[in-house]
């Protein structure tokens, strides 16, 4: 597969191969064009990863590794799409956070980088459904990045996930309780902000504000996720309980007591900054 | 927020009565309680009196007691409102609703709801019928904003906050202006003894001021006043029990007219019948009840303490009680606007606290305000502003201003 993408651009180099997943292949290469990048061939192009590649390509969403190209290339007389997008050079969050919690500035600074994300993605109508600690970035500037884009929701397009489904796509203990329960065809921003809450918790504090690691299945990760909110725990700086108030406030069980939209919280992100003592 | 006039019987001249006092008021007129041509002499009255009108078509009952809504266009002669029958029924009746509210020159539309009972297909029929109003309104009612009349009954106002959820979502996606809230009494009482109901109208009311909706609510007292804390953009109260509690019967004049005087004493929240005040004046209690905020302290209320006889005999009567409560319950209002949600909830948990302290000394002293003392309704709204600060408390801070 690979040796068919080299004939086409000859300076392709192969730099570290990822494991295999359900629907692409992805490596990181270097190729004179566009120097180091992210190459990803699509196993079977469908509906949904075109929806994810089109979320991404047609849309500058701030923090997002942007797409440098698509296109396809024939091998054994199938169609395969490919594309390179850019490589931002860092860690998962989730690596860095086994070396213990951020400090408060970090965790503001990926606060502030999701907030500004999703705020955009609710400009666009787009859900991105999955936020945790292993879709984020974590890069070597301090910058922070949201990727894998593969379960979003477009909600200006006909969902993808069957109506009778009872459960809509999303990772268990980071996903909103929406997602599981009575209206995942009524999901929007507001499911993403829960996700934020969850992150940054996690992030500020090393732990998770609701999984405990031991649940026993699916079933507890959901009940916990649906009923159990976290200590107004104490952060350092944060004298007024303002950052724990709107932390808290993205968790909330029901959307209705969330921020309005994610444009207002991050407004409200910004407020709150003001009052810590760093 | 504002107090508004929620019209009831009787109510014309003391609404340009406290129009004048307080320098302009806002009242939601009754069909129920004027004719159709009352409606269109009286509102002439209103607009030269600087009052601002709103109309309320009152199709909540369409069975109960109509003597006078019979008497408007958009009631349907067979004992019903039309309001489940075929668009063009309701488009006619959204006409002629707009037309009243053209005579009264309202400042804002309120279109008509249905007080379902609560059952498991109510929600779906609930925001069914709202939605058919709604698009059959945005067809001739452009002028002016336009409020959707939320009527939640009884029994769904004591739900878990989860079964509201998924109606909230379905309210906050109605194409309006904002929401006339109606909720129905339990057990049609004036005052509410459970905490779930109150919480869940103070729940939805923050959830849609948060969102940027303006929220009237309607046939409230003083029970509500915790609407303040969420920045609702009035409360509509009134004279009789029947304006200041919504429930599915509308209560009979006469009847009402047998019962007591209430004199209201804002510094408890309660109301004293004239009976026991003359037994406060008898003892040398009755000078205490005086309010120190000289605000209170209205002309009618003047008669009671600035009169050396026990307050049956000064002339007080009904009529200066509903004034009296009234003004009362406008300070009340005035006082808890506040320039930011924690100086909002601290005046009212003092408020509530002050209440306890003179529902007590005055028990002490032997004066009782029986039925109506607040007594078992502070731990309700207690229990209230505690779960609105939990569910929204943050976001209430962070709004406070832009809203």
């Amino acid at each position: 597969m690979i040796a068919e993408l080299t004939k086409k651009y000859p300076s392709l180099r192969v730099i570290k191969a990822y494991p295999e997943s359900g629907q692409k292949w992805v490596y990181l290469v270097s190729i004179d064009t566009y120097g180091v990048v992210m190459l990803k061939i699509i196993k079977r192009m469908d509906e949904r990863i075109r929806r994810e590649i089109d979320i991404v390509n047609q849309n500058d969403i701030p923090g997002v590794p942007k797409i440098k190209e698509i296109s396809s290339f024939q091998h054994e007389g199938e169609e395969h799409y490919y594309l390179f997008e850019e490589y931002i050079e860092g860690e998962t969050l989730t690596d860095v956070l086994k070396r213990g919690p951020l400090d408060l500035p970090q965790s503001l600074k990926l606060f502030e980088s999701l907030l500004i994300v999703v705020a955009k993605l609710e400009s666009l109508g787009i859900v991105h459904r999955d936020i945790k600690p292993d879709n984020i970035i974590c890069a070597k500037d301090g910058s922070y990045h949201l990727i894998d884009f593969g379960i979003a929701r477009n909600l200006n397009l006909t969902s993808l996930t069957l109506t009778v489904a009872a459960v809509g796509p999303h990772t268990p203990g980071y996903g909103a309780p929406e997602l599981f329960q009575y209206n995942k065809a009524k999901i929007n921003s507001k499911a993403d902000l829960f996700s934020v809450g969850v992150v940054v918790y996690q992030a500020i504090f090393g732990r998770h504000p609701f999984i405990t690691g031991k649940e026993a299945d699916l079933n507890e990760i959901w009940y916990r996720t649906a009923t159990v909110m976290p200590k107004d725990d104490l952060i350092p700086g944060d004298t007024d309980s303002q950052l724990i108030g709107l932390i808290q406030t993205l968790m909330q069980k029901q959307v209705s007591k969330r921020p309005p939209s994610a444009e207002k919280a991050l407004e409200w992100y910004y407020t709150v900054l003001g009052t810590l003592s760093l | 927020m504002k107090l508004f006039l929620q019209f009831g019987h009787g109510m014309k001249a003391l609404t340009l009565d406290l129009s004048k006092k307080w320098d302009g008021a806002s009242v939601i007129l009754s069909p129920r309680d004027m004719t159709p041509e009352q409606l269109i002499v009286w509102s002439k009255d209103f607009e030269r009196a600087g009052v601002e009108c709103y109309f309320d078509p009152q199709c909540y009952c369409p069975k109960g007691e109509q003597k006078r809504l019979v008497q408007y266009t958009y009631w349907d002669c067979n004992l019903n409102t039309n309001l489940q029958s075929s668009e063009t029924k309701i488009d006619r009746q959204i006409k002629e609703i707009k037309r009243y509210n053209d005579i009264a020159k309202s400042k804002a539309y309120i279109l008509p709801s249905i007080l379902n009972n609560y059952a498991s297909d109510w929600a779906d029929r609930f925001i069914f019928q709202s939605k058919r109003f709604i698009d059959s309104a945005h067809s001739v009612m452009n002028d002016k904003p336009v409020y959707a009349t939320l009527a939640f009954p009884k029994d769904f106002l004591i739900q878990s906050e989860a079964t509201l959820e998924p109606v909230l979502q379905e309210i906050l996606e109605l194409d309006v202006n904002g929401y006339y809230v109606i909720a129905e009494a339990l057990d049609r009482k004036y005052l509410i003894d459970n905490p779930m109901w109150l919480s869940n109208v103070l729940h939805i009311c923050a959830t849609l001021k948060i969102a940027g909706k303006k929220v009237i609510y309607g046939y409230g007292n003083h029970q509500l006043l915790p609407l303040s804390l969420l920045k609702a953009d009035a409360m509509a109260s009134g004279t009789w029990l029947n304006v200041r509690s919504f429930t599915n019967r509308f209560i009979d004049i006469d009847e009402q007219k047998r019962k007591s005087t209430w004199v209201y004493y804002p510094d408890a929240l309660s109301e004293y019948k004239l009976s026991f005040l003359d037994w406060a004046f008898n003892n040398g209690y009755l000078v205490s009840m005086k309010s120190k905020d000289k605000d209170f302290l209205d002309e009618s209320i003047n008669k009671i303490f600035k009169s050396s006889v026990p307050p049956s005999a000064t002339g007080f009567n009904e009529t200066d009680a509903f004034k009296h409560y009234l003004c009362c319950l406008k300070h009340q209002v005035d006082l808890l606007d506040k320039p930011s949600y924690k100086e909002a909830l601290e005046s009212y948990e003092m408020l509530l606290t002050t209440a306890e302290r003179e529902i007590e000394r005055l028990e002490n002293a032997g004066v009782y305000a029986q039925t109506r003392s607040f007594r078992n309704f502070i731990d309700i709204n207690r229990a209230a502003i505690t779960q609105l600060n939990k569910n929204h408390g943050f976001s209430l801070g962070m709004s406070w201003k832009s809203m």
